[in-house]
C-alpha cells in the first residue's frame, strides 16, 4: 500500500515538473512577451520602457535560468504580475478561483445526484420505459455539445419563459436571487458527466446483478431492496466513485465553454483571455493550477481505488 | 394686479401648459395615467420682473420631455407665490414585445463584449469611459471645453502650456480636494520618459509631446507644461475624457495606500465611484453624491459594466430584460430595432482597412535621423511590397524600368519605377477589385458605408471622403495586374497572397476577409485567409517591424472621429519606432505629421491631411473597405435616451448621460 502511494507521488511530481517547464517555455518561445506592452490602439512604448521591462521581467536571462527563478518563486507563492495590467497574478487567480470551484462543486453534486440514481434505476428496470428514458438522457448528454445546450437553455428558460437569468454570476445579489444564476450553468456543465455516471453505473449494476453472489442472495430470500442497495450497489460503486474524482477535476479545469457562454467569471475564461492576450504569467499560473488539480485528483482516484478495491493492492 | 389675480393667471398658464403636455403625449391607453405634480415657487425680487415658470415633465413610456414654460410679468416686489398644477401625462402604447427590466429602479446593466478594467496607474485604455475618473478637458458638440480645467493658455511660440483647474473638486473615498499636484503627478506617471514603469497606451505620444519635461504644479490650482513637440490635438489626445489611457487620480491615495492598492482600486473625481472592479468580468459604479458639477451629475444610481463575450448571449440578455443596454453585432441590430429596442444616437464607426505591411520605406528615423536597420525587411520579392532601396529586381516588366531615379525621389508621386511601381500597380488593382457596396449590404446589412482610406473620419464635416475613391472595376484590376507583370497561369492565378484577419478585434473581420479573398481570387490573386488572434499572432511582427502579410484591421484607431485637422498617419511612419505600427514606414507621411504638429492654423493642417490622403490613395498602401458602426441598443422601458457627448477613441462612454425611464 505504502509503496503504491510513494510511487504515485513521485510520478505525479515528475509529471508536474515536465509539464510546468513546457507551459513556462511555450508562451515565451511563440512571441516576444514585451510586444504585449505595445497596445493595439496605442502609440507604442519607448526604448527606455522596453529596456526597463526586459530587465524587470527577467527576460534578458536564458530560458532555463528564467524557469529556475520562476519555479523557485512559484513554490513560494510568487507568481508574478499580469503583463496586461500589472496586477498580481495571485490576486487575479484568487478572484476567479472561487467562481470556478463553486460552479464545479454544484455541478458535481448535480451530476452525481442525477446520474448515479438514474443508472441504478435504469439497470434494475432494464428494458422498461424508464431504462430507455435514462439511456436517452445519457445519449443526449454525451452527444450534444455544451454550447448548444447552453444556448438552447437560454432561449427556452430565459428569453421565452423568463424563468431564469441569461448569464453572469449575479454578483452583489442576495443568495435568494443569486442561486437562480447557477441553475442553467450547472445543468449545462453537469449533464455530460451525469450521463457518464448513468452509463457507467448502469453497466456496473447490470454486471453485479447478473453475478452469482446476487443470485445466491436472492435464492436465500434476501429482500429485493437489500439485494440492490446493499449487495449490488455497494459493489457497483467502485467505478463511479473513481470517476467522480476525475469529473471534479474536469469541472475545475474544463469549464471554459460554459464560463464563456454564461459570462461566468472563473478560471476557464481567464485562461482563454490569457491565451488571446499572450499574458504568459497568468497563462502559466492557470495551467499550472489546472495541472495540480488534475494530477491531485488523479492521485486521489488512485488512492480511492486502492482503498475500495483490495484486488488493486495485490 | 392683485396677488389673487396673479395666482390665478399663473395657475391658468400652467394648466394650459399641462394640457399641451397631455395632448403631446398621445392618445388614450388602457393603463391608468400617472399624474405628475408640479410645484413652483415664484419669488418676485424686482418690481416689474419677468418670472419664467419652467418645468420639465418626462413622459416615461413615450420617451419625450414636455417642457411647460410660460413667462409671467409681475408688478409687485416681494411677493411669494406657490402654485401647484397636476399634469396627467397619457402614455403612448407600450411595445408589448419589449421585456420588463429585471434590474431595480436606478440600476442600469450594460452587456458589453469587453470590460476595460480601470484600476491601475494610468495603464488602461478607456480609463475614463465609466465616468469614474476625469480628464482636464471634455469634447462637446461646440468643441473643447474645460472639465476639470478652469482656464488654459498656450504660449504664442507653442513652447509651454499653463492650465488652471477648478477649485473644490473632491476625490472619491474621502481622499480630499483635487489639486494641481494630483494633476501633475498623474500625467507624469503616464509619461514613460519620466516613469519607465508606465505602460500607458500613449507611451510613444507622451514621449513625443513632453519628452523628459515633467508637468509641474506652480500653485495649488495651476500646472505648467513645457512642450517638446507641440501637438494641436493635445487637449483631446492627452488630457480629455476620451483620449489616451491616462487620467487624474489621487496622489494622496497612492501615497497612503501604495501601488498594489492603486492597481486594484480607482480613485477619481467623476460622477461615478467604482465600488467593485473584477478584471475581465464587471465593474459596478455608484453615483457619487459629492460630484462637483450639478449639471453633470449622474441620473442613475448604479451602472454595471458587465462583460459578456458572446453576442447572442448579449442579445438574449437584452431580450429577457436582464440587460438594459447592450453592444450588439451589426447582424443583430436590424431585427432588434424591429422588436422595439432603440439605438444610442451617437456612435463611432471603425473604418476597416487592409494594410499592405512590409513597405518599410524610411531610410532614417523621421525625428532623430538615426539610420534604420532593414536587415529583416525585403527578404523576399513579394508582389505587394515595393523595395525603394533596390527597386530593380528580376521580374519587373521592361516598361517599368528605372532610368536614373533613385532614393528618395522614387517615393514621390509619379516617379516610381521598377519594383516600387510594380507593387503599386498590384495594390491599386487589389483596391479596385473590392466591391465595397456589396460588402456593406451583404455583411452588415447596409448599416455602414464604403471607405477608401483610413483617415480622416468620413463623418467629419470638414472632410469629403467621396473625393478620394477607388472605383470597383475588376476589368481594370486585371489590366493593372497584367501591366505589373503577373500574368495568369493555367489555373487563372497570378500569385499567392496571404490575407490576415484578426478575428478577435471585430466580429465582421471573418466574413469580410472571406469576401475580399473571393473578390481578389476573381482577378487571379490566389488569396489564402489566415484568421488569427491579433495579440498573439498579428502584433508581434508589427512591433518587431518585420511584418510582411497584408492584414485587415482598423489599424491606428482609424475611425469616424478622426478630424482632418489632426496630425494623423503616425503609425505609418518611422516616428512610431520602437512601438506599435501598421507595418510600414512612409517618409512622406512622417514629414507631414511633424509639420501638422507644429502648425497652429487648422486650415493648413487640413491641407497637410489632404496631401497625405492623396499620397496614400496613389500608393494604395492602406486601402479602406467598409466603415462599420459600433451600435449600442437599449430597452426603452429602462432608458429614455443615452445622449453621449462626441467620442473619438471609445466605442461608448459617459454613463452619467443616461436618462432613465424609471
Amino acid at each position: 500500500m505504502r509503496r503504491i502511494i510513494v510511487r504515485r507521488l513521485v510520478a505525479s511530481v515528475f509529471s508536474l515538473l515536465i509539464a510546468s517547464f513546457l507551459i513556462f517555455a511555450l508562451p515565451r518561445i511563440i512571441s516576444d512577451p514585451l510586444d504585449m506592452f505595445a497596445k493595439p490602439d496605442g502609440y507604442g512604448i519607448s526604448t527606455e520602457t522596453r529596456e526597463y521591462l526586459t530587465k524587470s521581467l527577467g527576460l534578458d536571462r536564458p530560458l532555463v535560468v528564467q524557469y529556475w527563478i520562476w519555479l523557485r518563486n512559484t513554490l513560494t507563492g510568487q507568481l508574478g504580475r499580469s503583463v496586461d495590467n500589472n496586477r498580481l497574478v495571485t490576486t487575479i487567480i484568487g478572484e476567479k478561483v472561487g467562481a470556478t470551484v463553486q460552479l464545479g462543486i454544484v455541478a458535481w453534486i448535480f451530476a452525481t445526484l442525477v446520474g448515479v440514481p438514474l443508472g441504478v434505476v435504469s439497470a434494475i428496470r432494464r428494458g422498461s420505459t424508464v431504462d430507455y428514458l435514462a439511456r436517452g438522457f445519457a445519449l443526449v448528454g454525451q452527444a450534444a455539445p455544451a454550447f448548444w445546450i447552453a444556448i438552447l437553455g437560454i432561449l427556452l428558460f430565459s428569453v421565452k419563459f423568463g424563468l431564469l437569468p441569461v448569464a453572469t454570476r449575479g454578483a452583489g445579489l442576495p443568495f435568494t436571487e443569486q442561486w437562480t444564476y447557477y441553475v442553467l450553468p450547472t445543468i449545462v456543465l453537469g449533464w455530460h458527466p451525469a450521463a457518464a455516471y448513468t452509463r457507467i453505473t448502469r453497466s456496473a449494476m447490470l454486471d453485479i446483478l447478473d453475478s452469482e453472489f446476487v443470485v445466491l442472495a436472492r435464492a436465500k430470500g434476501v429482500s429485493n431492496s437489500m439485494v440492490i442497495w446493499k449487495h449490488a450497489f455497494r459493489n457497483a460503486l467502485i467505478q463511479p466513485l473513481t470517476l467522480s474524482a476525475l469529473i471534479l477535476a474536469g469541472f475545475i479545469t474544463g469549464t471554459v465553454i460554459v464560463e464563456s457562454v454564461f459570462s461566468w467569471p472563473g478560471l476557464g475564461r481567464l485562461a482563454i483571455d490569457a491565451v488571446f492576450d499572450n499574458d504568459f504569467p497568468i497563462l502559466t499560473a492557470v495551467v499550472l493550477l489546472f495541472m495540480v488539480a488534475y494530477v491531485g485528483m488523479n492521485m486521489l482516484a488512485d488512492f480511492l481505488m486502492v482503498l475500495i478495491d483490495p484486488r488493486v493492492r495485490l | 394686479m392683485s396677488t389673487n389675480g396673479k395666482l390665478k393667471l399663473l395657475f391658468g398658464l400652467l394648466m394650459g401648459g399641462a394640457m399641451i403636455a397631455t395632448v403631446a403625449c398621445g392618445g388614450a391607453d388602457d393603463a391608468a395615467p400617472e399624474p405628475i405634480i408640479i410645484r413652483e415657487t415664484v419669488i418676485v425680487t424686482e418690481k416689474g420682473e419677468d418670472v419664467i415658470v419652467q418645468e420639465t415633465v418626462i413622459v416615461t413610456e413615450k420617451g419625450e420631455d414636455v417642457i411647460v414654460r410660460e413667462t409671467v410679468i409681475v408688478t409687485e416686489k416681494g411677493d411669494t407665490e406657490t402654485v401647484e398644477v397636476v399634469v396627467t401625462a397619457t402614455a403612448a402604447p407600450v411595445n408589448t414585445n419589449l421585456p420588463a427590466p429585471s434590474n431595480p429602479v436606478g440600476k442600469i446593466l450594460f452587456a458589453n463584449p469587453k470590460f476595460q478594467f480601470s484600476g491601475g496607474l494610468n495603464s488602461q485604455a478607456g480609463i475614463n469611459t465609466q465616468g469614474v475618473t476625469e480628464g482636464l478637458f471634455h469634447i462637446s458638440d461646440d468643441g473643447t471645453i474645460g472639465l476639470v480645467a478652469e482656464s488654459w493658455t498656450v504660449a504664442t511660440d507653442l513652447s509651454s502650456i499653463d492650465v488652471t483647474i477648478k477649485k473644490g473638486i473632491q476625490f472619491h473615498g474621502g481622499f480630499g480636494e483635487l489639486t494641481a499636484e494630483d494633476v501633475a503627478w498623474s500625467f507624469n506617471e503616464a509619461n514613460p520618459s519620466l516613469n519607465e514603469a508606465s505602460v500607458t497606451d500613449g507611451g510613444g505620444a507622451w514621449t513625443s509631446f513632453l519628452g523628459e519635461n515633467p508637468i509641474t504644479a506652480t500653485d495649488t490650482y495651476t500646472v505648467h507644461m513645457t512642450i517638446k513637440n507641440y501637438n494641436p490635438t493635445w487637449q483631446y489626445l492627452f488630457f480629455s475624457q476620451d483620449g489616451l489611457g491616462a487620467s487624474i487620480t489621487s496622489k494622496k491615495a497612492f501615497d497612503e495606500m501604495g501601488t498594489d492598492w492603486m492597481l486594484e482600486n480607482l480613485i477619481g473625481t467623476g460622477p461615478f465611484a467604482a465600488t467593485e472592479l473584477v478584471a475581465g468580468d464587471h465593474g459596478t459604479f455608484r453615483k457619487f453624491d459629492g460630484y462637483w458639477d450639478d449639471a453633470g451629475q449622474a441620473k442613475i444610481d448604479i451602472f454595471v459594466d458587465q462583460r459578456v463575450t458572446d453576442a447572442s448571449v448579449r442579445l438574449a440578455m437584452l431580450d429577457s430584460g436582464q440587460a438594459d443596454v447592450a453592444h450588439l453585432d451589426l447582424t443583430q441590430v436590424t431585427d432588434a430595432k424591429g422588436n422595439g429596442f432603440k439605438a444610442v444616437p451617437r456612435y463611432k464607426s471603425r473604418q476597416h482597412m487592409i494594410s499592405f505591411t512590409g513597405n518599410y520605406w524610411a531610410e532614417k528615423k523621421g525625428d532623430t535621423g538615426d539610420l534604420i536597420d532593414h536587415s529583416e525587411n525585403f527578404l523576399e520579392d513579394l508582389p505587394w511590397i515595393g523595395n525603394p532601396f533596390n527597386p530593380n529586381d528580376d521580374n519587373n516588366p521592361a516598361a517599368l524600368a528605372c532610368s536614373g531615379v533613385g532614393y528618395p525621389e522614387i517615393l514621390e508621386i509619379g516617379k516610381g519605377c521598377g519594383d516600387m511601381e510594380q507593387s503599386r500597380l498590384v495594390r491599386q488593382a487589389l483596391a479596385m477589385a473590392i466591391d465595397r457596396e456589396t460588402l456593406n449590404e451583404a455583411l452588415i446589412q447596409g448599416l455602414g458605408s464604403p471607405v477608401f482610406l483610413p483617415y480622416p473620419g468620413c463623418a467629419q464635416p470638414a472632410w469629403d471622403c467621396s473625393k478620394r475613391t477607388y472605383s470597383y472595376d475588376p476589368d481594370q484590376a486585371d489590366k493593372l495586374l497584367d501591366e505589373a507583370g503577373y500574368p495568369k497561369d493555367n489555373k487563372g492565378m497570378r500569385f499567392k497572397l496571404p490575407l490576415t484577419a484578426s478575428i478577435d478585434y471585430a466580429p465582421v473581420y471573418s466574413e469580410l476577409a472571406d469576401a475580399i479573398g473571393l473578390m481578389w481570387r476573381a482577378v487571379g490573386v490566389d488569396t489564402t485567409i489566415n484568421k488569427v488572434q491579433y495579440r498573439a499572432y498579428t502584433r508581434p511582427p508589427l512591433v518587431a517591424y518585420n511584418s510582411y502579410e497584408p492584414f485587415l484591421t482598423a489599424c491606428g484607431s482609424a475611425d469616424s472621429g478622426t478630424s482632418p485637422d489632426w496630425p494623423t498617419w503616425f503609425y505609418f511612419t518611422s516616428l512610431s519606432r520602437p512601438g506599435f505600427n501598421c507595418g510600414m514606414e512612409i517618409p512622406a507621411l512622417g514629414v507631414r505629421y511633424l509639420a501638422s504638429g507644429e502648425e497652429p492654423d487648422a486650415q493648413k493642417r487640413i491641407e497637410l491631411s489632404e496631401g497625405s490622403a492623396d499620397y496614400m490613395l496613389y500608393q494604395a498602401l492602406a486601402i479602406g473597405t467598409i466603415s462599420a458602426p459600433e451600435v449600442l441598443l437599449f430597452n426603452p422601458r429602462s432608458i429614455i435616451d443615452w445622449p453621449m457627448p462626441p467620442m473619438q477613441r471609445s466605442t461608448w462612454f459617459s454613463p452619467q448621460s443616461i436618462i432613465p425611464a424609471r
